[in-house]
């Protein structure tokens, strides 16, 4: 019996090679801007510059979504991180210009009974918006009270890597894992909230007005509209050693909520916004004539796309030699280029620039040549009909798909291009439906850390594994279960490479490439991008520059 | 990249929540069901009621389940449903025992932590046990969290169910207040 969704529809399969392909592709929502943006960016223009700038010493940020709260214990998505962490101290924080972890409200780390327990000493000095000191009472609240799932905040799930939390002291405590947690540095990031405070008023006032110990505290917050911060008194209070704590260069800043693409970067234009990330390539040629604004890049930020083989769908897709021949017969330097006006970079393994275990060494040539010869000695019959899908998750989806369809048939591969909606398409990956087709076409949120990657889709038992059988199977289990345990970096990274070493060579599956993080900003200010991080990270570190 | 950031964590969230949620039961025998009024599951052979948002779908049943429901949001969750077992000799309301049963079913399933429990009279005077319970699915990386409510009538077991991810927008309460739904006639 199958039920229908109510979003479902039928997919649509159509050779690719079809004017009307042409006309989906050419009016996806990527590249046009809309009615409403070119208005506004009309009518803002014509405003003097001086009238939209605001206050000198204010910075303001634009956000292409609403930050859901700013209340740490209730966080929903990744741009509650980016206003929540400069509210909050967390144990560990990204150093502003390495991107490693370092202790912001943690002195050391001592690791216990392999791993088992982890036991923290915090620094002395670090001191709430209230005044009130930041204890190991206050860590284990914030950590219990997120992993609640009351308050449905999205990182629960991660934190029930934690059994539980005993403090020993005011600034020691010991954190006992349900099992040895191999990235559990990716666990210490959470900005740390007032117990005391959260108990005095409640969890109504706190939501509304919450206090942290971090560089700014909150001031207001206007749904759909801003969330406003102001630099916070006395800060830093105390030293860590390697963390570069530094007074604050502006009294405020306003995260502004702009969901429209191109008015949000009119806005940086005229001057009513200062800072403003994800920008897309096509956006840069007219920015560029703009001598006020600057621009910056990172290819440090995490970043994943690829295809996915099915053989659930078709065993000859578990072909390695129909694998291999896919591999050397798409040109991603080519993708980059054409599609993305070479803002990215080729990738060739199942992970991102800045996890651990990759390794730039690895690379896959383009060589058509070479992938006929492998197509000749797979299985796959000339003719045959492959179908890639592709949803609107992936940014210029149906341009990428275009091109990966014109370098297969350049080698003797026939592909036919499947639109589907993202939540049709992961309930097809979760049933394992054939109807997902041969290929998917995927991209994979930013992680410091592969482990969660490597759980939900290289174990032949987990849900979304799109290969259950392939011939090292015990072995990449028994690897995969060994680095999610392995507390020694060194080996762990090791082992990691083991994994890729297989499912490289079973060739079930191709990345593709990885996308630079483009940012911009007005005249008026400096900031970089911190490396490793997929949300806007540090922004304490702005400096007000005229 | 554009809409990378906003839908990285959705997606993040999404396939760490990639929910089995066959949970709870052992075997799968995949069975149709009866039409149903949207929202309302009515037991004839058992004589109860059940209540669950009338937007979800009914989905093959897997063994011992008499219901078996989910929000049809691509992934299934939060999914509902009814299983209907044979009691054993002596068996009590005993939340432990409860989740041993489940963790028994799920092979691989592990770190079962009760959150809640209470013992509950329902409209008929029966006893019945509500509770919560968090644990990790066998992939090692999806975290679920459960709200059952367990009542023993003439030689059965019969729990309501209701499963969803940890992080998700669903609350324990939530799925507690559906599971509490049953009502004997």
């Amino acid at each position: 019996m199958h039920h229908r969704f109510p979003n479902e529809r039928e997919p649509v399969i159509f050779s690719g090679e079809e004017s009307v392909e042409e006309d989906r592709i050419m009016s996806t929502p990527v590249y046009r801007p809309s009615i409403f943006g070119v208005v506004i960016y009309t009518l803002l223009s014509l405003l003097p510059l001086t009238t939209m700038a605001g206050s000198d010493d204010t910075v303001k940020v634009g956000l292409r979504y609403d930050p859901s709260t700013a209340n740490v214990i209730e966080m929903r998505n990744g741009n509650d991180i980016t206003v929540v962490s400069l509210m909050h101290q967390p144990l560990l924080a990204p150093h502003p210009v390495t991107g490693d972890r370092i202790g912001v409200l943690a002195k050391s780390f001592e690791i216990l009974e392999n791993g088992k327990k982890i036991r923290v000493k915090m620094y002395r000095g670090a001191k709430f918006h209230t005044g009130d000191p930041v204890t190991a009472h206050d860590v284990k609240f914030t950590y219990e009270a997120c992993a609640d799932p009351k308050n449905t905040n999205m990182i629960a799930g991660l934190l029930d890597e934690i059994e539980e939390i005993e403090v020993v002291n005011d600034h020691t405590l010991i954190f006992h894992f349900w099992e040895p947690y191999a990235p559990w540095e990716e666990l210490m990031w959470l900005g740390i909230a007032s117990k005391k405070y959260y108990e005095t008023v409640g969890p109504e006032k706190f939501r509304s007005h919450p206090v942290g110990s971090g560089s700014l505290s909150f001031v207001e917050r206007k749904i759909g509209e801003y969330v406003h911060l102001e630099a916070a008194e006395g800060y830093p209070s105390y030293e860590a050693e390697g963390y570069p704590f530094e007074k604050i260069s502006y009294k405020d800043i306003k995260f502004i909520t702009v969901p429209d693409d191109v008015t949000r970067l009119a806005m940086l234009e005229t001057g009513e916004l200062d800072l403003v990330s994800e920008i897309m390539p096509h956006q840069l040629k007219r920015l560029k004539k703009n001598k006020q604004i600057h621009i910056k890049k990172s290819d440090q930020v995490p970043s994943l796309f690829g295809l996915a083989y099915l053989p659930k769908t078709d065993p000859i897709m578990g072909d390695r030699n129909l694998g291999l021949a896919i591999r050397h017969g798409i040109n991603r330097q080519e993708i980059v280029d054409k599609i993305f006006l070479g803002e990215g970079y080729p990738l060739y393994q199942f992970l991102n620039r800045t996890e651990l275990g990759y390794d730039p060494n690895v690379v896959v040539d383009f060589n058509p040549e070479k992938a006929r010869g492998f197509l000749k000695k797979s299985s796959y019959k000339p003719g045959t009909p492959l179908i890639l899908t592709y949803t609107s998750l992936v940014p210029n989806a149906p341009l990428i798909a275009a091109l990966i369809q014109k370098y297969l048939k350049e080698i003797g591969i026939t592909i036919k291009l499947q639109q589907l909606e993202e939540g049709t398409a992961i309930a097809y990956t979760r049933n394992r439906d054939k109807r997902l087709g041969h290929i998917r076409l995927y991209g994979w949120p930013g992680n410091r850390d592969p482990n969660i990657r490597i759980l939900l889709t290289l174990l032949s038992t987990a849900p979304y594994a799109a290969v259950t059988d392939r011939p090292r199977k015990v072995e990449l289990d028994n690897l995969i279960m060994t680095q999610a345990r392995e507390m020694d970096k060194t080996k762990r990274e090791a082992t990691i490479r083991e994994i890729y070493a297989i499912t490289d060579y079973d060739a079930i599956g191709t990345i593709l490439f990885g996308l630079n993080m483009i940012y911009a900003m007005n005249e008026r200010i400096d900031y970089t991008w911190t490396p490793k991080e997929a949300y806007f990270p540090n922004l304490h570190t702005i400096k007000l520059v005229k | 990249m554009k809409k990378m950031s906003q839908s990285l964590m959705f997606i993040g969230i999404v396939l760490l929540s990639v929910v089995m949620l066959s949970g709870c039961a052992s075997t799968p025998q995949p069975q149709s069901q009866p039409e149903q009024t949207p929202g309302h599951y009515k037991n004839d052979e058992y004589r109860f009621t059940v209540e669950y948002p009338d937007n979800y779908v009914p989905l093959d049943l897997k063994k011992d389940e008499v219901f078996r429901a989910a929000n049809p949001n691509g992934y299934n969750i939060p999914v509902f449903y009814v299983i209907v077992a044979d009691a054993q000799a002596g068996a009590a309301l005993d939340a432990n025992a409860f989740v041993a049963a489940v963790e028994k079913g799920v092979p691989g399933s592990k770190r079962f932590k009760i959150l809640s429990e209470k013992m509950v009279t329902l409209n008929d005077g029966t006893s019945g046990l509500a509770l919560t319970y968090k644990w990790t699915f066998s992939d090692g990386a999806t975290k679920l969290q459960t709200a059952s409510m367990q009542v023993l009538k003439d030689g059965k077991s019969i729990s309501t169910n209701a499963t969803t991810i940890l992080g998700g927008d669903t609350t324990p309460d939530k799925l507690l207040e559906m599971v509490s739904s049953i009502k004997f006639f």
